[in-house]
């Protein structure tokens, strides 16, 4: 951290000269060092220096078994096409820059405000903006339009919140300016090093010998536009790229993925086996070179010269190179290419999901290398407000002098006019004062609306609003409100903000009707209740109030405290005193923040309790339908949240987190040892109950199996109507499946849930003791909530439960994590931006899971794995071959044949697969139903790894040799037709490509899950027809090795006998290797396809004749999830008939 | 997804699942398997008619075994329906040895000149006419492959040089069944597209060049074999053959110990699909019955099973 700070004079430009000009630069690059400086950075991946070995050992005639062309061209092509893209992405850079950078802002010069380029703007500057425009740089206001010296700012491009924020001028430098001039102003500016606190400034600005503390309050952030204010004059602080904007852009963390990871240890294990065969080879070919001999003298004399100078040694050690450059692709190279390719078209394709936007809200991937992590998720950490919560906020009920009302019951106290008079109702004004006089909202008076950051201020001051207190406006010193038709005005003193430490927000104002000074405050009910005057409260009401708040954060509602107190004058003063003091140190020495936290909380003591309000958050669309989801495919759901303990236990309830069948242990014990016998005991209960629960389960099974016989005798004989018959398949089939699964509701299953509040958490971190038995316990619940939690401890959690249990987490909300997902909502979006994902709503969470991220999941897993399957089986003909061309490291196949096989005729099918292969109709409503289930499966059923990888090799290998063994012995003699005439062998080696071009496309044309039109294309036209004839007819005109030989094989029989027969061994070994995984060893994939199946015949047969399949859709399904959601709203509908009883 | 009923929504979203069932395995590989044993017959059939006779090491039939002498011996022949191919086979010559196949200039052999450097490019290691043979050295082997003595300078660049036109295969042959002489049709033995596309000579042949690049032979021996025992087309037999004992007159030139091998004559008729070879046939019959026994264990399981076939009962 640097300490010192930075000292700006005023209007000198001249001493300000070491600061940075405001012009940014994004771009990496210009016309001159575009060249040498993008290839060096090209060759910084290792990638690049890999091809580059290659392309060097490639061009030695001697070492290479190829023409150099075949190694330089990939080479030329991976670095044509990195610097093309550098060069768009650097241009529409510069162009962006220079954009930012021309725009004209309005400087101070010689007593008139000029038209300057915002480039040109210097740090100590005085800038005029205008309404509407963008502010140039950081600014520290001097004056604004506003007499009172305040302008309003929206900052949509630094947090993407819409509302507007009150900035203000310093009181005195407002008043200096309206009279004087600001060439006048002399002084300086002390304020922070640049940094990237966006909401965070503190400095001291000193005019004529006397110094204002400059706060948040006081700046304008470069990139926020001007509303509601005629202009704002500003003294430049940061420029360019020290402004915050700029600071606080983070950079996107490189995360590996599981298969990367895999991918990297695979890697190496190849070259090992690669080095392996090649140092084999080289020393087959010193044997070779004279077996007999090993003098030196070469053993085939119509090969080497008899004065040959390479000797057995050189010529092996050539071979090694040689070898290396034939075997070259068994880690094929463009694997990271195509790869690359894949992920960037799976995030389009994603992004192109129309069921992942709602009302016109996007849906955005900003990370393009993590999309198969989706489909291994293990452990979802939410957050409540905002996420689960739609962060809409309504006033429900309150409780004044410890007397519960509702909204509604207010309506009816209020409508006796002339409230002021009525000393009764004193305490209801007092209540509603605090909401309207307490609080950052302010009033939009274009739109006649009020906007805040904080939706559960804007929804008190609405209700206030509609019970007849208007808060009309908030200027520098005064707040104005209007109590029906009476207007009162306030003088605004001081306000201590609102902080997710404190959990309180006071204001101090002067009553100027009758000079009293008050201090409200509000906040979090257990902060205020150490807080409050016992004395001057009756015990009744306050035992009430507790009554009324147990109940509210039963009903999952958000209550906050309300107090005033009246402040003494005099005291008063000579507390102000101080606290001006503090601050001014404060501006100096950041460190002294503390200090004045303490000094605030001096005033914040003795507070007398207005009442509580309590505020409804409604649960966002489909949460508990979301939720259940994710128990079902195993996923363990934690919600972090601020609330306390019941209110979030309550939110549980109501998202489905905790249903009856789950057992909920609760943490709340607020020292070290109680919590580590809490948790060791939980440890307990929960194997109890597990023994127990397997042991009735055993007897209920056998219940089951007798009961699902006799089902199915009645079921013959049955034959009514579709629906029911729809419906007992279907309850017959969860049964089934579902029984093997453990998942029966008829069984009984025990699910636990486990609760931890604010202080236990705090030992949770800190001990290690309790960690080791808070991590046995966690992989058992099914759900974890953290209550009382502050922001820092939520990051803390997630990254106790990454960094311990090793599995793949996803927090939606905020924090850092594998995955994390952003939700767009009211509370900002700086979240949002610095997520991998976002959307707008909790909901699309299910299918990002369980579609994107499974079908992901299984697309680059089959991807990979197919994608070495196919090198191999090209690759390992080179291997055999050389046993038969005395290890002399000659190519199996043309240059041309070699290098197009990857870059361009398998290409196209496997990143059609990649991107577009769906392995179950997700639109079917049955299939829908069970993703969840099927999702669970990838956890246990690795399609990447060591297991799944050596499957697809040893197939690779086979393959291989079917291919070059059953071609080499049927070409034993390669007269091939009647006209006796032999051929050679490029004959030979053809046809071998052939076969394994032909074995690449079965492969995955068998593979294939779904097939559409396009499906059609990529495999044929884009494929199959792009080798033949459009691939092997044209360079059948290039090469000049075997030009035109390819009319030869062509007229040839016996030449696609081969393939053909080549083909068919594949494809039945395949075949029946699919169907006897299918029927013996069933994934839960084909048990739900079968399912599907089976469904499908059911309703085929019950369907009474003439009807058609069309009018069976419209039926709907009994097992749809949404009955269950029904369930849950009807539970808070209940609950809302308790309240209004 | 969407209401657009269009072309687009029709190509994106008409979509087939096929899920690979018992029923349509076994009714595949029982067609799959019928084809390929029928073909597997066939080829049987056609392989059983193609009559095929080797003579092995036939330079050591003449004794004492002398090199660059013309030797005869008697071979017993069957009753060969024409055409008959007459060809020789070289075991262990590895024609498909990297530094061998590369050594060869193809814009030499299509008829242009090529530079100094080129020749070394391509060629190494034999450049120039002192690298050759000593007995290509002073030759000119015309189209009909009859040596003329030449003069030519040995630093001169080969032509054509390297080292797969320097291993050139010379021997030459002559068939008589007792005294009368059985023709060998050298012509044709190439193929199409090689002779006077990419081997061409050059105008000036016989002073510049040591064989005549359209010498048919020598086409033939251009194009590298893929395997070290490899046949090269030497004549046909346009006549069919009767029982008896033939004289074999041959020029004993190319001497087996260069390549640590042996060279055989073979005479052979043949079908659509080529020479003899067993291989092919067995390949698709037994493929082919593999593919009817799975059909059939799937078909049995499935009746045996009923319905559930298929299903894992707990």
């Amino acid at each position: 951290m640097q300490q010192e700070s930075r000292k700006i004079i005023i209007n000198r430009r001249d001493q300000n000269i070491l600061f940075p000009s405001n012009a940014i630069k994004t771009s990496k690059y210009n016309m001159l060092n575009f060249f040498p400086k993008a290839i060096l950075l090209q060759f910084m991946r290792i990638a690049n220096i890999y091809f580059l070995v290659t392309a060097v050992l490639q061009s030695m005639p001697l070492i290479s078994p190829l023409a150099p062309f075949s190694a330089i061209s990939p080479l030329v092509f991976v670095l044509a096409v990195s610097l093309f893209r550098e060069m768009l992405e650097d241009y529409r850079k510069h162009r962006n820059d220079d954009m930012i950078n021309e725009q004209v802002a309005l400087l101070y010069n010689n007593y008139v405000f000029q038209k300057i380029q915002w480039k040109e703007i210097r740090v100590g500057d005085i800038v005029q903006v205008l309404e509407d425009f963008t502010i140039p740089a950081d600014l520290c206001i001097l004056r604004t339009s506003d007499e009172n010296g305040q302008c309003f700012l929206e900052t949509s491009n630094l947090d993407g919140e819409r509302n507007l924020k009150t900035k203000y001028a310093i009181t005195e430098i407002q008043e200096q300016m309206i009279h004087g001039k600001f060439s006048d102003l002399t002084g300086e500016l002390q304020c922070d090093k640049p940094n990237n606190r966006i909401h965070k400034f503190q400095g001291m600005l000193q005019v004529d010998l006397k110094q204002y503390p400059i706060s948040n309050n006081n700046i304008l952030l470069r990139g926020t536009t001007i509303k509601n204010t005629k202009w704002v004059v500003g003294l430049v602080v940061y420029t360019g790229h020290d402004c915050k904007i700029i600071k606080s852009q983070g950079k996107m963390r490189y995360k590996s993925t599981h298969i990367e990871r895999a991918l990297n240890i695979i890697v190496i294990v190849i070259l090992i086996l690669q080095a392996g065969a090649c140092i084999a080879l080289s020393f087959f070919t010193a044997y070779n070179y004279n077996p007999l001999n090993f003098e030196g003298k070469p053993q085939f004399i119509y090969i080497y010269p008899d004065n040959d100078k390479n000797g057995p040694v050189v010529t092996a050690v050539i071979s090694y190179f040689s070898n290396f450059l034939l075997l070259n692709s068994m880690v094929p190279i463009s694997l990271i290419i195509s790869l690359e390719t894949l992920k960037y078209l799976q995030t389009t394709w994603m992004e192109f999901d129309e069921q992942m936007q709602s009302e016109n809200q996007p849906f955005r991937v900003l990370n393009t290398m993590i999309h198969e992590e989706l489909g291994k998720i293990e452990y979802v950490f939410t957050d409540k407000t905002g996420t689960l919560t739609s962060n809409n906020m309504e006033f429900r009920q309150c409780c004044i002098k410890g007397i519960a009302y509702s909204n509604e019951d207010l309506l009816e106290i209020f409508k006796c006019d002339n409230i002021m008079n009525d000393l009764e109702l004193d305490k209801y004004i007092n209540f509603f004062l605090c909401i309207i006089i307490c609080h950052n909202v302010i009033v939009d008076e274009k739109l006649n609306e009020f906007q805040g950051s904080s939706p559960d201020e804007v929804a008190l001051v609405k209700a206030a609003f509609n019970h007849g207190f208007k808060f009309l406006k908030r200027t520098n010193n005064s707040i104005f409100i209007k109590v029906r038709e009476q207007l009162l005005v306030y003088e605004y003193i001081c306000e201590f903000e609102f902080t997710s430490d404190r959990k309180r927000m006071s204001m101090i104002v002067k009553d100027m009707q009758t000079e009293q000074l008050l201090l409200f405050c509000k906040g979090a009910d257990n902060i205020i209740w150490r807080r409050l005057d016992m004395r001057k409260h009756q015990e009744q009401e306050l035992q009430m109030s507790q009554v009324s708040l147990k109940k509210y954060s039963k009903e999952g509602l958000r209550t906050l405290c309300l107090t005033y107190k009246q402040l003494d004058e005099i005291q008063f003063q000579d507390w102000q005193k101080q606290y001006r003091s503090i601050q001014n140190e404060v501006a100096l020495d950041p460190e002294a923040i503390n200090k004045l936290k303490e000094h605030e909380s001096i005033l914040e003591h003795e507070l007398m309790l207005l009442g509580i309000t309590a505020l409804e958050d409604k649960l966002q669309e489909d949460v508990p339908e979301v939720i259940k989801s994710l128990h079902d495919a195993g996923i363990k759901v934690w919600m972090l949240t601020g609330d306390k303990m019941e209110t979030a236990e309550n939110i549980g309830h109501l998202c489905h987190l905790i249903d009856q069948s789950t057992k909920c242990f609760r943490v709340n014990q607020e020292d070290q040892e109680s919590i580590l016998m809490r948790f060791k005991k939980i440890g307990r209960s929960i194997q109890t109950y597990e023994k127990i629960t397997k042991k009735t389960n055993k007897v209920k099974k056998n219940q089951l199996l007798q009961q699902q016989l006799q089902w199915l005798r009645e079921q013959s004989s049955i034959n009514s109507q579709i629906r029911s018959v729809h419906k007992m398949k279907i309850n017959q089939m969860s049964v089934k499946s579902e029984g093997s699964d453990n998942h029966s509701q008829k069984e009984i299953k025990r699910t636990f849930a486990l609760i931890v509040e604010g202080d236990s958490i705090y030992y949770l971190l800190h001990s290690k003791q309790i960690q080791e038995e808070f991590l046995k316990i966690i992989p058992k619940c099914r759900t974890v909530i953290c209550c009382r939690s502050t922001p820092n401890q939520k990051a803390e959690i997630v990254g106790l439960v990454k960094k311990n249990l090793k599995s793949i987490t996803l927090a939606i909300g905020d924090g850092g994590n594998d995955v994390r997902v952003g939700i767009l909502g009211k509370e900002g979006n700086q979240a949002a931006m610095n997520s991998d994902y976002f959307f707008c709503q909790f909901k699309h969470l299910w299918r990002l899971l369980f579609v994107h991220g499974r079908w992901n999941l299984y697309r680059t897993s089959y991807f990979v794995n197919y994608f070495f399957f196919k090198n191999i089986l090209f690759t390992f003909q080179q291997f055999y071959f050389a046993f038969f061309n005395a290890f002399s490291s000659q190519s199996f196949y043309e240059d041309g044949y070699l290098l197009n096989f990857n870059t361009l005729i398998t290409a196209v099918a496997p990143v059609y697969y990649g991107v577009f292969d769906q392995d179950l109709d997700v639109q079917d409503t049955y299939i829908k139903s069970q993703l969840p289930r099927v999702y669970s499966e990838f956890k246990y059923h690795k399609l990447f790894g060591r297991r799944a990888f050596a499957k697809w090799y040893v197939s690779g290998l086979l393959c291989s040799a079917l291919v070059f063994f059953v071609t080499k012995q049927i070409y034993l003699i390669q007269v091939n037709s009647e006209s006796g005439r032999v051929d050679g062998l490029w004959q030979l080696s053809i046809s071998c490509y052939w076969s394994s071009v032909f074995i690449v496309f079965i492969v995955i044309i068998s593979d294939s899950n779904q097939f559409t039109w396009i499906t059609f294309i990529a495999y044929g036209p884009l494929s199959i027809l792009a080798f033949f004839p459009v691939f092997t007819l044209a360079w059948n005109e290039f090469q000049s090795e075997t030009k035109h030989y390819a009319y030869d094989w062509l007229g040839n029989a016996k030449f696609f006998i081969v393939i053909i027969l080549i083909l068919g061994t594949v494809f039945i070994f395949k075949r029946v290797v699919n169907i006897w995984q299918q029927l013996e060893y069933p994934t839960i994939i084909d048990k739900v396809r079968k399912e599907k199946q089976e469904l499908d015949q059911v309703v085929e047969q019950s369907l009474p004749p003439g009807s058609s399949r069309q009018e069976l859709s419209e039926l709907e399904f009994p097992i749809s999830i949404e009955n269950q959601v029904q369930g849950v709203y009807n539970l808070s509908h209940n609950m809302g008939q308790q309240r209004d009883m | 997804m969407s209401d657009s009923k269009g072309f687009l929504h029709w190509l994106f979203f008409k979509k087939w699942h096929p899920v690979p069932s018992v029923g349509s395995t076994i009714a595949l590989f029982s067609i799959i398997g019928v084809i390929f044993v029928a073909l597997g017959i066939v080829i049987t059939v056609i392989n059983n008619h193609i009559q095929e006779v080797t003579i092995y090491k036939y330079d050591q039939k003449c004794s004492p075994v002398e090199y660059n002498k013309k030797c005869s011996f008697i071979q017993k022949l069957d009753n060969m329906k024409a055409p008959i191919y007459f060809y020789y086979e070289l075991e262990n010559f590895y024609q498909n040895h990297r530094r061998y196949v590369k050594s060869k200039s193809s814009t030499q052999l299509s008829g242009e000149e090529i530079s100094l450097s080129d020749a070394e490019k391509y060629c190494d290691p034999i450049i120039y006419n002192k690298d050759l043979e000593v007995w290509q050295q002073d030759v000119y082997i015309t189209e009909q492959n009859i040596p003329v003595p030449t003069e030519r300078k040995p630093d001169d660049i080969a032509s054509p040089c390297g080292l797969v036109a320097k291993s050139f295969f010379n021997d030459t042959y002559a068939l008589s069944l007792s005294g009368k002489n059985i023709a060998l049709n050298q012509t044709g033995i190439s193929w199409p597209n090689d002779k006077g596309k990419k081997y061409k000579r050059v105008p000036n042949s016989e002073s510049t060049q040591w064989i005549d690049p359209e010498n048919e032979h020598f086409i033939v021996w251009m194009r590298t074999a893929g395997l070290p025992t490899f046949r090269k087309l030497w004549g046909r037999i346009e006549q069919d053959i009767e029982e008896g004992d033939y004289t074999f007159e041959f020029q004993n030139n190319y001497n087996p110990q260069m390549f640590a091998g042996a060279k055989n004559i073979v005479l052979s008729t043949s079908g659509p699909f080529g020479g003899k070879n067993l291989f092919l046939s067995i390949a698709f019959i037994v493929v082919g019955v593999i593919q009817l026994l799975i059909a059939l264990a799937f078909l049995i399981k499935k009746i045996r099973a009923g319905n559930s076939f298929g299903q894992k009962n707990e």
